[in-house]
């Protein structure tokens, strides 16, 4: 009972310490909040089909998601960034209150110094929006997951101030934190691009990336994205144990840019290999090796430059720039074999293609895009517009000039394999450029959608049936990879190795629907 | 009573031993001082007597019980930094109330009372406060906390000596009244002897002395002793002598204990030596001369502080 009242009694001295703060909020959330939020919507809902109170809902929760991310990593600072100043230190340590107090107390200040003027900002929203003739806006929705927002960035940031020596090595963590396994994991894929299906791999490493970004909390819980929400949980439980522990052990002596020692090259080192593993990745991914000197120039460029520089911040001193030059070398060379490591046995050894579904059929569609000069009213489906370098627009309309489908597993695993191991597959930035010069040269150019199909138990293509694409009643879900192909050649190679299989070519009827009439298809 | 067993810190960060195996007694209604050159660990040792650094080795028992992360123990605490924190715009009111907030036995009155007997107005911005003003706003919020303990780092240092006088009455009230007991740290020794009534001395990180004042005051003598015959040949070592010099017949030298007890034996040295004792003088030394030669005697003197000294 005595530790609770002392923890309450840090609350409201954290509260009453930071009235500045809770003023800035009161205002910022309170006044221009709403504000900003219906002069969105009266300047979007000529453009909107949906209903203003509908359009007031998204607005203020959108706002409040944004709100609730800034305080996230504003109140923090502000409650917590004692610890990083020595007079303040010995001050607040110097009180009969204990450091798990002090945690408790403030993390309940921080919570009441977001959440109070927030409710506060949906009533005046409300009442703004009575005055202003919009009735049925919601006091509620939207606001425990802008709660939820704040609570998850606090645990992040919380974490972040108490790992590190400074405001500044503070932000650099938290930004680390949250991009690190996106980079890692889609850095990894780039690396890998030719060896592994990326658009596979891309959507399974978007999923665990988001996981671990507590950021991103603050756009999937705000748009009602709740798949993530439970990993947002753990790991904000598991930062706020954390940063209990980091802030009870750590020194208050201590003035160095991370508050334990040992930890200052971990964070230097992290920095300097995800950024570096940007670089070098997707440098690969749009050279594709064809220019590897200036790949690994750049890449050493980088490392040297982020080591000084990263040598001074965190030991505040610009004379430490070379300091431990010894383990620049020794992280070189373990990076040139992380790299290496990545592209020539990790993803040799993982599945060429990852999906989360049965395969039970491949549905492939070659689009072709053709210029037109005749615009195609009325069907925003087939007619794209591409605006070339002088300004001059080019409409193409889009022909799906074959669809058919492959069911036995042989064939589709086989076609799978094929379209991403043997076919032509130039860097992105040659892809890219052969598409522009297809349009500029008004020539067509092709690209292959593979849809891999997990159809409904019960279901089958050997009958005549109706199938929209993507149609929930017959598939439980699909994949789709989509490799763009601007070589005609590739895709006559594609039939003529593909000869002997069986096909199932899809008909379209007039009305837009498909159905599959299962006549052997010869090209 | 306040108990300092064995203590030591080590300071990785700058690669420096703060404090090594220090073992004080502060005793209960005393005003102790803690005595040390610039970088000696005096103010290292206050805050871990606050409960403010957490030891390497070694115990802190205030009244039998640990300080660091002891809430009991630390209400008995009050703790004057050298630079103490303010917030911006802090005015008196505010820090009565900040403390307030932070102790539940603060005395919102008392400290009232106390700015007033030293001429501090409440209302008027801390930032533009003198230093010694700022001293007095901290002695005030200090013995406003109703704690039985003061540590106060430098407190008195930079003091005017009207104000000294003041604060030293205050304290004294202090104690008094309230039983309270003070440990402060300074580097000025002529400022400590006025006001303590046990020094402790630290160099290096280590205890030299620590020691009641009137007890320090008499305990090392510098020695002028005429022989009746060359003094050259006579040997003192049995006195264990300090910066001895001899010219002729006359020899002068430091050493420590009773006048009289080196005085006797003195006489049975010359006896001894066939050499007759003309004259013996004692001078005292100053506290400050004690401290040199103690520091000196033991070693914990490096060449470039000998130089200066």
């Amino acid at each position: 009972m005595e530790y609770a009242r002392k923890c309450i009694r840090t609350a409201y001295f954290g509260v009453k310490n930071n009235f500045v703060l809770l003023g800035l909020f009161v205002l910022g959330l309170d006044i221009i909040a709403p504000l900003l939020a219906i002069l969105q919507v009266f300047n979007e809902k000529v453009h909107s089909a949906e209903s203003i109170p509908d359009m007031m809902n998204q607005s203020i929760t959108f706002i409040s998601g944004f709100s609730a991310l800034l305080a996230g990593i504003i109140i923090p600072l502000m409650l917590f960034g004692f610890v990083y100043s020595r007079r303040q230190s010995d001050f607040y340590n110097s009180m009969p209150i204990k450091r798990g107090q002090y945690f408790i107390g403030y993390s309940i200040s921080g919570l009441f110094i977001f959440t109070v003027p927030y409710i506060i900002t949906r009533i005046i929203f409300v009442l703004f929006c009575s005055v202003a003739g919009v009735q049925n806006v919601s006091l509620f929705s939207g606001m425990w997951q802008a709660i939820l927002v704040y609570i998850i960035v606090y645990a992040s940031m919380t974490f972040a101030i108490m790992f590190s020596g400074s405001g500044l090595s503070a932000i650099l963590t938290l930004a680390l934190m949250n991009v690190f396994t996106f980079v890692l994991l889609f850095g990894a894929i780039n690396l890998g691009w030719r060896a592994l299906d990326s658009s596979a791999y891309d959507s399974l490493a978007f999923s665990v990336s988001y996981s671990f970004m507590p950021l991103s909390s603050a756009y999937f819980l705000t748009v009602n994205d709740f798949a993530y929400l439970p990993a947002y949980l753990i790991l904000t439980a598991a930062e706020l144990v954390l940063a209990f522990v980091m802030y009870r052990y750590r020194k208050g002596e201590t003035t160095l840019a991370v508050a334990f020692p040992k930890t200052r090259y971990i964070l230097q080192y992290m920095i300097m290999f995800v950024t570096a593993f940007i670089a070098t990745c997707k440098s690969f991914y749009y050279d594709n090796f064809q220019n590897i000197w200036s790949n690994i120039i750049l890449s050493a460029i980088i490392i040297v430059v982020l080591f000084v520089v990263l040598n001074m911040l965190l030991e505040k001193d610009f004379r430490a720039a070379f300091h431990k030059i010894r383990y620049l070398f020794i992280f070189a060379a373990g990076y040139v074999v992380v790299v290496a490591g990545i592209y020539f046995v990790v993803n040799n050894c993982l599945p060429y293609y990852i999906t989360p579904i049965q395969t039970d059929a491949v549905r492939v569609e070659i689009i072709r895009s053709v210029y037109s000069e005749d615009v195609i009213a009325g069907d925003a489906r087939k007619h794209e517009e591409w605006t070339d370098e002088n300004g001059d627009e080019c409409r193409y309309v889009r022909d799906r000039m074959e669809t058919f489908y492959i069911t036995d597993p042989e064939q589709v695993r086989y076609v799978r394999d094929y379209v991403y191991k043997y076919m032509n597959r130039p860097s992105v930035t040659d892809e890219w450029q052969d598409l522009q010069n297809c349009v500029e040269e008004h020539k067509p150019y092709y690209y292959m959608h593979i849809v891999l199909l997990d159809l409904k138990d019960g279901i089958t293509l050997d009958k005549d049936m109706s199938m929209a694409y993507r149609e929930s009643s017959v598939m439980d879900s699909y994949y789709c990879s989509i490799n763009y192909i601007t070589d005609t050649q590739d895709i006559r190679y594609f039939h003529d190795v593909c000869r002997d299989f069986t096909w199932r070519n899809e008909v379209f009827n007039e009305d837009g629907s498909s159905r599959i009439v299962f006549d052997e298809f010869e090209y | 009573m306040i108990e300092i067993k064995n203590l030591s810190k080590y300071f990785s960060e700058s690669k420096v031993q703060s404090l090594d195996d220090v073992s004080i007694d502060i005793p209960d209604r005393s005003i102790v001082g803690l005595i040390g050159t610039n970088g000696a660990g005096k103010s290292t040792l206050l805050r871990i007597a606050a409960g403010i650094y957490r030891q390497d080795s070694g115990s802190v028992l205030v009244d039998g019980e640990t300080v660091y992360e002891n809430n009991s123990v630390k209400a008995n605490i009050s703790y004057i930094s050298d630079d103490q924190f303010y917030q911006p715009g802090m005015t008196l009111k505010r820090l009565a109330s900040t403390y307030s907030s932070l102790r539940e036995r603060f005395s919102v009155k008392k400290f009232y009372q106390l700015a007033e007997r030293f001429g501090l107005k409440t209302d008027v911005r801390m930032s533009g406060f003198s230093k010694g003003m700022r001293r007095q706003s901290d002695i005030a919020a200090a013995l406003s906390c109703g704690a039985k303990y003061l540590l106060c780092d430098e407190t008195f240092d930079g003091l005017d000596p009207l104000t000294r006088e003041k604060a030293k009455r205050i304290f004294i009230e202090e104690i008094m009244d309230n039983d309270a007991t003070i440990l402060m740290s300074s580097h000025n020794l002529r400022e400590m002897e006025d006001i303590c009534d046990r020094i402790v001395l630290i160099h290096k990180g280590k205890l030299v002395i620590s020691a009641d004042v009137d007890g320090l005051r008499g305990s090392v003598n510098k020695y002028q002793v005429l022989f009746d015959g060359d003094s050259s040949g006579v040997s003192l070592e049995s006195l264990n002598p300090f910066r001895l010099t001899s010219s002729g017949r006359m020899m002068t030298f430091i050493a420590d204990g009773d006048p009289s007890e080196v005085e006797k034996m003195l006489k049975v040295i010359a006896a001894s030596e066939s050499c007759g004792l003309s004259y013996v003088e004692a001078v005292p030394l100053t506290l400050e001369e004690v401290f040199t030669y103690k520091l000196e005697s033991s070693g914990l003197m490096d060449d470039n502080e000998k130089e200066a000294e």
